[in-house]
């Protein structure tokens, strides 16, 4: 389609949802973008997905990637014939999936509701979960309200709002209505009401996002662990042997420079047998790992890298109880340690995600690069 | 008695940079206390309101955490090195 051509403008757009302030040939431009859907697997990370895919294709994104067997049945071109559909077959492939340019959405189900990580990719550079971090320009992180924190609990009903806002925010950003700062937190504190903006750092020119587009600020820690597969296997390995229970861990720096895991056992069900008070949760929602053997690693003089857990049936995301234990009163314990998360589903590892403290924000923020664990 | 205490590199800001302390306790809950006297702030960091060692923090007298003893009951003696140790925990 020409974008140019008013009748085939009409066509294609003319039934759809208009976004406010772009003109449809402007509009028309997300035809060249493939937006890849995943999920976590779970019911309600599908039901948000689905609902981002139909605004996506509402709003005239071309090309629509369903890149996670959970999302098999549903089809974009049910909405717009014109929509090309890429195949999950091809989620591996950054050529396939993405001729560029590509944008990324991951959902998970957390606990208590949906978070939505969203990520971003750049003109240039094809797309695959593993390998795209020195591509993505941006990370948005929708939190759901935190019932320990005395918010409303959000549940799976949300999870229709929680698709829609991520796909207006991409479709915003792809539009070139607001340059996204690196990190945008959006805080959910009830299904009702409108969610609350925290920006890491106001981004008035777009220079930020510039920056991570040159590759200047991703640390990388995750990447290089998924480049050193004798301690990414030793951790998947860990993850499944633990489960139903959560596993534990972390990954130091040996001296030749290379990253070891050192899977621990978890403590927790220890402490829960003397003290269930103060230790209510036993290993199955809960770990505690033996900090003693990063001590000795350290004094060895193999430094901490990350901290590795995993939840069980839940999502890949930094709980609110993980934040106050590495940050006991908003102060990081290890500043510059990563803490990895996995996801294991009916004792499969489906996806991970790295997180840092981020001192400017008080926060810890997801590394690039995170999302469904490929083969 | 003189007791080493090995201080945590998140509260060597209450001891002026150093790693170890030395202070005098015939049990656990006194030599906390005297390092207390000796680097105001550092009770509270360790021990909530009501006397219990906080959650995110281990106490070990020698290899054992103090929990698992007599807790800050837990004798000690010039042989004991007492640790302070931030815990590594979480959940979903």
């Amino acid at each position: 389609m020409t974008t140019r051509d008013p009748i085939a403008l009409l066509q294609r757009f003319g039934r759809q949802l208009l976004v406010e302030g772009v003109s449809a040939e402007r509009q028309a431009g997300l035809a060249r973008w493939c937006v890849a859907l995943a999920t976590d697997g779970s019911d309600s990370a599908r039901l948000a997905a689905e609902v981002a895919m139909q605004y996506c294709v509402g709003a005239g994104v071309g090309r629509v990637c369903l890149a996670d067997a959970a999302l098999d049945g549903l089809d974009p071109r049910g909405l717009d014939a014109s929509v090309e559909l890429v195949g999950a077959e091809a989620a591996t492939s950054a050529a396939a999936v993405a001729r560029p340019p590509a944008a990324h959405l991951y959902f998970a189900t957390r606990r208590y509701g949906a978070s939505v990580d969203l990520l971003l990719v750049d003109d240039d550079a094809g797309w695959d979960v593993g390998a795209s971090h020195d591509a993505v320009v941006a990370t948005v992180v929708v939190e759901l309200g935190d019932p320990e924190e005395g918010d409303a609990e959000a549940g799976p009903e949300d999870a229709p709002s929680v698709g829609t806002l991520a796909a207006r925010l991409l479709v915003s950003h792809l539009l070139g209505l607001e340059p996204l700062p690196a990190v945008l937190h959006l805080r959910w504190p009830d299904g009702d009401a409108d969610p609350e903006v925290h920006e890491r750092a106001p981004s008035e020119s777009g220079a930020e996002v510039a920056d991570l587009a040159e590759g200047s600020a991703p640390p990388g820690l995750l990447a290089e662990l998924r480049r050193t597969p004798a301690a990414l296997d030793a951790i998947l390995d860990h993850a499944r042997k633990e489960y139903p229970n959560e596993a534990c861990g972390f990954v130091v720096r040996d001296s030749d420079g290379s990253l070891r895991a050192v899977p621990t056992r978890n403590l927790q069900d220890r402490y829960h047998a003397i003290d269930p008070e103060s230790y209510p949760r036993t290993s199955r929602t809960a770990f505690k790992l033996d900090e003693r053997v990063i001590l000795r690693e350290d004094e060895a003089g193999h430094p901490l890298q990350v901290i590795f857990h995993t939840h069980c049936e839940a999502g890949a995301y930094f709980s609110a109880e993980d934040a106050r234990a590495a940050a006991p009163g908003g102060e990081p314990i290890f500043p510059d340690a990563g803490h990895l998360v996995l996801s294991v589903m009916g004792g499969e590892v489906r996806a991970l995600a790295l997180f840092r403290f981020d001192a400017a924000s008080g926060r810890f923020v997801p590394e690039l690069g995170g999302g469904p664990l490929q083969a | 008695m003189s007791i080493r205490i090995k201080i945590p590199t998140p509260l060597r800001k209450f001891t002026a940079n150093k790693d170890v302390v030395e202070v005098e306790g015939s049990n656990v809950g006194e030599a906390l206390k005297a390092l207390e006297a000796a680097h105001p702030g550092m009770w509270a960091k360790i021990c909530d309101d009501n006397g219990k060692v906080r959650r995110f923090i281990n106490v070990y007298a020698g290899d054992d955490d103090i929990r698992f003893l007599e807790g800050l009951a837990t004798p000690v003696d010039a042989k004991t090195e007492i640790s302070i140790i931030p815990a590594i925990a979480g959940g979903c």
